[in-house]
C-alpha cells in the first residue's frame, strides 16, 4: 500500500473524493434555499431566483456524476485531505453563481474571490455597493462563513489525526492509506452544536446592543444576526461599508472581541471547557503563547500608535488599538477603522504590529487562520532546546515538553512539521505581495505585504491595496492564498498531487 | 463502468458546465436596468485636489478649504490625508446609509459620498458596478434630525444631506474613529423608492431549472431503491 500511495488515483480514489465533493457541493447548494426564502419573503423576487437557480445549479451539473462516482466504505486520511482541497475549491464556483447574478460584482473573479472570503472565513469583501447590497445576498454571505467554519471543525473533528496533526497537517503524508475515523454523524451535531450556539446566544446579544445603540428593530436584528456569526466564525463580513465600527457602540465591540476570542479558542479547548476539566488549561501551549503573543504585539501596535500621534486619547487610543489587535489575532478582520486609515496615518510600526498578529494567528484546531500559536510554540521551543543543548556538555540530554490536553514530549518531528507550515506561510506571503505588487499600478511593499498576510492568513483586514478596482490577476492570487491559507497548504497540495500523479508522463500506472 | 461510458459522462458533465456558465452570463447581461431618477440638484462640485501633497501645500498657504469654490470635500481625500483636515471646517455632501443612531443631542450617521449615492444612484439589477462604497461618520445634531427618516437601503436611495462640519481625526466621543461634527445641514434629496424591474429571464431559469433538479432527484432516489 505504501508503494502504491506514490502512484496516480486508482477508480477508488476518484470515487471516494468525487463523492465527497458532489455530496458537499449539493449540500452547499441546498443552503441556498434559506436565503432565497427570506428574500421571497422580502418580495426580492431577483435575488430569490438567483439562489434558487444557483441551488438547482448545483444538482444538475453534479447529475451524471453522481450516478457514477459511488464511495465504499470509509475515506482514507488522503482522499479526505484531497477532497476537502478539491472541494473547498468547487464550492466556491457553486457559491458564486448568486453573487455574480446579484450584480454587485464587477467582474466574475469578484464574485468567485468573495465567496472563497466567505467559506475560508477570511472576510475580505470585493463587494460594489455594499450598502445597498439585498439582504438575502448579504445573508448568503454570512451563512458561507458558517458553512465553512463548521467544514474547518469537521476537518478538525475528524480529518486530522488526534495530538500530532494538531501540530502540522504534514502527518497526513504518514497516515495516508489509514481510514478515518468513523465519527461524521456524532461530529457534525457537535461542531454544529458549537457554531451555532455561540453563534445564536451571540445574536441575542448583539441584537439587544443594537437596540440599544438605536437602531431599528428589523436592523438590531439583522446586525445581531450577522455580526454574531462573522465574529465567532473569525470571518469578517459585515452588512455596512463601516465594518464594526457601524453602531457606535463600545459594548458591541466588547461583545464583537468575545465571540473573537471564542473563535479563536481550539477545539479542544471548547470541549475542555464543557466537560469542565479547567484545572490545567492554563498549561496548555496555545494559549501561554496566545497571551503573549497577543500581550508583546499590543504593546508594539499601541508604541506604533503613539509615534504616529493617531489617537489624541488614552481611551481612544486603547479601545481601536486592543479592537483591532484582538480582529487581526484572531484572524476575523472585522474593523472599526477604515481601510485607509491604517494605511496613511498608522505609520510603519503599528500595521507591521498587525501583520505580525495576523501571521501568528489563533489556536490551533480553531476557526483561526495562520500558523497557529501551536506551532509557533512548539518551533519556540524547540530553538529554547537547541540552544540549551548547545550550552551544556555534549553528554547531556535535554527534554523538552509541551502541554496540549496532555503532556508530551517535544521531538524533532514536531519542530520539523510545524516549520514546515511557517515555512510554507512565509512562502505564500512574500510570493503573493511580489504577485500583487507585479499586477498592480500603485502600491507599496509594506502594503502588498499586509495585503497578502491577511489573504494568506485568512483574516480580511485590509488597507484598501486589493479592491474592486484591483486587476484580476491579484484579485486572484488574493483568492487563492485565502484557499491556501485555510487548508494549510498541505490539502491542496496533496490534492494536486494526487491528480498531477495520474496524467500520462507524470506518475505510475496501475 | 467501461471506457466510453467514462469519457461520455465527463463530456456530459463538462457540457454541463459550460451551459450553466453561458446560461448565467446571458442573465447577467441581461439584467435589466432601474428606470428610477436618483439625481441630485444643486450639487457642489466635488474638490478637485488629488494628492495629499497638493492639499499640503493648500494647508501651508492657509486657504485649505477656506473658500466655499473649493468644492465639497470628499471622503477618500480626508480620509487619505487625515492628519491635514484634522479640526477643519468643510462641506460634505452624502447619502444617509445604514442606520440614524439616535443618542444625547443627536445621532451618528453613515454618509456615503461615492458613485451610487451622488451620480447613478443605488447598484440595482443590471447597473454597472462601480467601485466600493466610502464615506465618513456625521454626527448631526438634534435640531436637523427631522429630516433624516430614510436611510438607504436594497431597494432605497437615502436622504442626501449637506453639512458644514468640522473634522476630527480622533473623535473621543467616537471611540477615537474619524467623524465630522456637523454645524449646519441642509437636505439635498429626499429618499427615493428604487422601482427594480423583476428580472422575467432569471426567473424563468430559476424555475425551469430547479423543476430538472428535483426530477433528477426523484430518479437518483428511484434508482438507489432497485
Amino acid at each position: 500500500m505504501a508503494v502504491l500511495s506514490h502512484l496516480g488515483p486508482t477508480r477508488e480514489d476518484v470515487a471516494a473524493i468525487g463523492d465527497t465533493v458532489l455530496v458537499g457541493v449539493r449540500l452547499l447548494g441546498a443552503t441556498m434555499l434559506l436565503p432565497a426564502v427570506v428574500a421571497l419573503a422580502m418580495g426580492d423576487v431577483n435575488s430569490a431566483s438567483a439562489l434558487l437557480l444557483g441551488a438547482a445549479a448545483t444538482v444538475i451539473v453534479t447529475g451524471p456524476l453522481r450516478n457514477r462516482l459511488r464511495r465504499r466504505g470509509r475515506l482514507t486520511w488522503t482522499q479526505a485531505f484531497t477532497a476537502t482541497g478539491i472541494g473547498w475549491f468547487v464550492a466556491a464556483v457553486a457559491a458564486a453563481v448568486p453573487l455574480w447574478l446579484s450584480t454587485h460584482y464587477a467582474r466574475p473573479v469578484h464574485a468567485l474571490v468573495e465567496a472563497m472570503a466567505g467559506l475560508t472565513t477570511t472576510g475580505a469583501t470585493l463587494v460594489s455597493d455594499l450598502d445597498h447590497l439585498p439582504v438575502a445576498i448579504n445573508l448568503w454571505r454570512h451563512e458561507l462563513h458558517v458553512i465553512g467554519a463548521i467544514a474547518v471543525y469537521l476537518v478538525i473533528a475528524t480529518i486530522r489525526l488526534r495530538g500530532e496533526t494538531m501540530v502540522a497537517t504534514s502527518t497526513v503524508a504518514e497516515a495516508g492509506e489509514h481510514r478515518i475515523l468513523p465519527r461524521h454523524s456524532r461530529s457534525l451535531r457537535d461542531v454544529a452544536l458549537l457554531v451555532g450556539g455561540w453563534s445564536a446566544v451571540g445574536a441575542l446579544v448583539l441584537t439587544i446592543l443594537a437596540l440599544i445603540a438605536g437602531a431599528t428593530p428589523g436592523r438590531a436584528l439583522l446586525h445581531g444576526v450577522t455580526l454574531a456569526t462573522s465574529a465567532f466564525t473569525t470571518g469578517g463580513f459585515t452588512i455596512t461599508s463601516a465594518s464594526a465600527g457601524a453602531l457606535h457602540a463600545t459594548s458591541v465591540q466588547i461583545a464583537l472581541a468575545v465571540l473573537m476570542i471564542a473563535g479563536a479558542t481550539s477545539l479542544v479547548l471548547h470541549r475542555v471547557a464543557r466537560a469542565r476539566h479547567m484545572r490545567l488549561v492554563h498549561r496548555e501551549l496555545d494559549l501561554r503563547v496566545i497571551v503573549l503573543s497577543g500581550a508583546s504585539l499590543l504593546g508594539v501596535l499601541l508604541l506604533g500608535l503613539t509615534r504616529a500621534d493617531v489617537q489624541d486619547t488614552v481611551s481612544g487610543m486603547v479601545g481601536q488599538g486592543l479592537f483591532t489587535m484582538i480582529a487581526a489575532h484572531t484572524t476575523t478582520g472585522m474593523s472599526a477603522v477604515p481601510p485607509q486609515m491604517i494605511a496613511s496615518s498608522w505609520g510603519d510600526l503599528a500595521p507591521a504590529a498587525l501583520v505580525a498578529a495576523m501571521a501568528v494567528g489563533g489556536m490551533s484546531g480553531s476557526l483561526s487562520g495562520g500558523v497557529g500559536t501551536l506551532r509557533v510554540g512548539l518551533i519556540a521551543k524547540g530553538l529554547v532546546r537547541d540552544v540549551r543543548q548547545l550550552l551544556l556538555p555534549e553528554s547531556a540530554l535535554v527534554i523538552e515538553r509541551y502541554h496540549q490536553r496532555r503532556t508530551h514530549k517535544l521531538t524533532d518531528q514536531h519542530v520539523r512539521a510545524s516549520a514546515t507550515i511557517l515555512l510554507l506561510f512565509m512562502a505564500a506571503m512574500f510570493g503573493g505581495a511580489v504577485v500583487e505588487l507585479a499586477t498592480t499600478s500603485s502600491g507599496t511593499l509594506p502594503d502588498a505585504l499586509f495585503s497578502a498576510t491577511s489573504a494568506v492568513s485568512t483574516t480580511g483586514l485590509s488597507v484598501g491595496f486589493v479592491g474592486a478596482n484591483t486587476p484580476d490577476l491579484a484579485v486572484a492570487t488574493s483568492g487563492l492564498l485565502m484557499w491556501f491559507g485555510r487548508l494549510e497548504f498541505l490539502a491542496v497540495l496533496a490534492g494536486i498531487g494526487l491528480l498531477a500523479r495520474g496524467l500520462p508522463g507524470v506518475g505510475g500506472t496501475r | 463502468m467501461n471506457q466510453t461510458g467514462r469519457w461520455a459522462t465527463l463530456g456530459i458533465t463538462i457540457a454541463m458546465v459550460v451551459a450553466v456558465a453561458g446560461l448565467v452570463t446571458w442573465l447577467r447581461a441581461t439584467a435589466p436596468v432601474s428606470p428610477t431618477d436618483t439625481s441630485v440638484e444643486d450639487l457642489l462640485p466635488p474638490d478637485d485636489l488629488a494628492t495629499c501633497d497638493e492639499l499640503e501645500a493648500e494647508d501651508e498657504a492657509g486657504t485649505l478649504f477656506t473658500d466655499q469654490s473649493v468644492g465639497r470635500a470628499q471622503s477618500g481625500t480626508i480620509l487619505s490625508c487625515p492628519f491635514l483636515f484634522d479640526g477643519l471646517l468643510v462641506t460634505y455632501v452624502g447619502e444617509v446609509v445604514g442606520d440614524v443612531l439616535r443618542r444625547d443631542g443627536g445621532a451618528w450617521l453613515l454618509v456615503n459620498d461615492d458613485p451610487y449615492a451622488l451620480e447613478v444612484g443605488p447598484l440595482t439589477s443590471g447597473d454597472e458596478p462601480r467601485g466600493m462604497n466610502s464615506g465618513l461618520t456625521v454626527w448631526l445634531p438634534e435640531e436637523y434630525l427631522a429630516f433624516v427618516d430614510q436611510p438607504g437601503r436594497q431597494d432605497v436611495r437615502g436622504d442626501v444631506i449637506q453639512v458644514t462640519g468640522r473634522v476630527n481625526r480622533a473623535d473621543p466621543a467616537d471611540g477615537g474613529g474619524l467623524t465630522i461634527r456637523a454645524e449646519d445641514a441642509e437636505l439635498l434629496a429626499d429618499a427615493v423608492e428604487l422601482e427594480i424591474p423583476v428580472h422575467w429571464n432569471q426567473v424563468i431559469a430559476a424555475v425551469v431549472l430547479a423543476i430538472a433538479a428535483l426530477a433528477l432527484l426523484w430518479r437518483e432516489r428511484e434508482r438507489r431503491d432497485l
